[in-house]
């Protein structure tokens, strides 16, 4: 017997289902509905960005660079802004990864976190020249 | 942006990632969750702003089923198979990879990605690029029917029509193009539009393909001065074919030389809304512009341009394309039409098309080799109405909606393109 992705499913997965994991879906519904709801109040053209807060490390990491490319002024406001993204992320990413991990399987360390925040700034370094090719059409 | 995303797709799920290449089940989901983010963005932008929240709600539960299909896989495949019967407490396992191996694999292939990607940018160059340098022929009015180069003197005698001014786009040379526009309107002077301005005759000098990079005021002024020009010659407003950069050197004209005799405009493979995304629409990043920079001199150095090849148009769209393009929208009745590939779509606002754009199936610039443009561009300026295919304008907004959540975020929809519309494609008076 195989699951949805391939894999054998061993005898002690067969209880780990998808909508067990309540913690995940609520984490990943609520964070996606909480921007959606703000960006409606305060910049409504953007509302399309804002499931991504919730996705995947890549897509999610380049919607954060977009919001923070748009928004800083300075280097000292980028570099502050920066910092606090990456522990954001990284931190949302842990949680995420623990509230999906499955539930015959040991979790994940929480030392994982330091991990995350190293995986977060390389995934910015390498996706932050796709940010600014986004910047404004010219010719 | 998904080739640089699926190396990375796994990372930081897994202690041991750099070590392995993504399984095969993180890439799947991953470009899952890219259509399904690209879709919810259609929809979500298709729906009234309050409906955001529950398009949101959705794309969160694919999100959730995407962690947990992905964080199984690598959970699965990181933690040995006696460790999946161990208790709970025994959390160390899930570091141990199983092959042991340091090669870092997952590095390896990021390097291998970011080298194909500039491979391939610089094969685009090669291989569809404008030349680096033209050969400049001499300059020349086209005269339709007349099957050759003659003066525009000359050639104003036999004109029944408006003359017609054509501003190729970046990259472009003079005069080496098809003359295709000529060709397809018998008895009217086409003349092109040169990037270095014209001789004391008022004919266009010829220039390479590197003349383009202007800032966006001198080259509205040499348009102006081209358009008042073949005005004085024929004593008749002159209609204007404009693509690409010719559209912001349109704008420019128009922002400054409101009084030019300018009659109907067609703008193929328009640059929509100039200089309205990014760092100068909500402050000085510093950062972004910096890196923006840095890029465009990367890019150049791979093009045929050099590294500074564009930057004098870029800075001059960034500081003043808005600008213009705002002043320009609220120019004197211009009768207009806007040729738009298809293939452009992605570039426009989520917002209905307006009533002046024609869409057709095609990839961005040298529209007047495409028939069925210069079928309706020829319509167009012969006055004779013209009807866009209305699927295609449909896909077009459709694709505009998707691709918006893959853009800068915009407080708002830009201001023009977006506005009040009415009236057939073709027919409307402004520039909207």
């Amino acid at each position: 017997m195989r699951g949805m992705d391939g894999e054998p499913q061993r005898p002690s997965s067969r209880g780990d289902r998808f909508l067990a994991h309540r913690g995940l879906i609520a984490l990943c519904c609520g964070t996606a509905m909480a921007e959606a709801f703000l960006l409606i109040v305060l910049a409504p053209g953007a509302r399309a960005l804002a499931p991504q807060v919730s996705a995947l490390p890549p897509l999610a990491i380049f919607h954060d660079l977009r919001w923070l490319y748009s928004t800083q002024r300075s280097w000292l406001a980028f570099g502050l802004l920066l910092a606090a993204l990456l522990v954001a992320r990284a931190a949302l990413n842990t949680a995420l990864v623990r509230l999906a991990w499955p539930a015959h399987l040991p979790p994940p360390p929480l030392a994982a976190l330091r991990g995350a925040i190293v995986v977060t700034a390389l995934a910015c370094l390498l996706i932050s020249p796709l940010v600014s090719l986004t910047f404004g059409p010219c010719c | 942006m998904l080739l640089i995303a699926l190396p990375l797709s796994h990372a930081g799920l897994a202690g041991t990632w750099w070590r392995t290449l993504p399984p095969l089940s993180a890439a799947w989901w991953l470009l899952a969750e890219f259509c399904v983010l690209t879709v919810a963005a259609a929809v979500s932008t298709a729906l009234p702003p309050p409906d955001a929240v529950a398009v949101a709600g959705l794309a969160g539960l694919v999100n959730a089923r995407a962690w947990y299909g992905l964080t199984a896989a690598l959970a699965r495949a990181a933690v040995p198979a006696p460790a999946a019967r161990a208790p709970a407490g025994a959390a160390e396992a899930v570091a141990v990879p199983l092959g042991g191996h340091r090669i870092p694999a997952g590095p390896m292939a990021l390097a291998a990605v970011i080298a194909e990607v500039i491979a391939l940018t610089r094969l685009v160059f090669v291989f569809s690029g404008p030349a680096a340098t033209g050969h400049p022929q001499a300059a020349v009015a086209w005269a339709a029917g007349t099957g050759g180069a003659v003066p525009a003197r000359d050639a104003v005698a036999d004109a029944g029509r408006d003359p017609v001014l054509e501003v190729a786009g970046f990259g472009s040379w003079c005069c080496g193009q098809d003359h295709a526009l000529a060709q397809a309107l018998p008895g009217t002077v086409v003349q092109q539009f040169s990037y270095r301005g014209t001789d004391h005759r008022g004919q266009p000098l010829p220039y390479g393909s590197k003349a383009s990079n202007l800032p966006l005021p001198q080259l509205g002024d040499r348009i102006a001065a081209q358009v008042w020009r073949l005005h004085e010659e024929t004593g008749k407003p002159v209609d204007i074919v404009a693509e690409s950069e010719g559209t912001l050197g349109l704008d420019a004209m128009l922002a400054l030389h409101p009084d030019a005799p300018v009659g109907s405009v067609v703008l193929l493979s328009p640059i929509v809304a100039p200089g309205q995304f990014g760092y100068h629409s909500t402050g000085s990043s510093l950062v972004t512009r910096d890196e923006l920079h840095a890029l465009i001199w990367f890019v150049g150095g791979l093009s045929p341009f050099g590294t500074s090849g564009a930057q004098t148009l870029i800075n001059s769209v960034n500081s003043v394309g808005a600008r213009f393009a705002a002043v320009a929208a609220h120019h004197a009745p211009v009768r207009l039409l806007e040729v738009i590939p298809l293939a452009d779509a992605v570039t426009l606002p989520a917002c209905p098309l307006p009533p002046s754009v024609v869409v057709i199936p095609a990839f961005h610039g040298e529209l007047l080799g495409d028939p069925a443009a210069l079928h309706t561009v020829r319509r167009f300026l012969t006055h004779q109405p013209v009807t866009g295919a209305p699927n295609l304008r449909a896909t077009a907004e459709i694709v505009a909606a998707a691709a918006a959540a893959w853009r800068m975020p915009e407080s708002a929809t830009p201001s023009p393109p977006c506005g009040a519309r009415s009236g057939v494609p073709g027919s409307g008076h402004g520039k909207s």
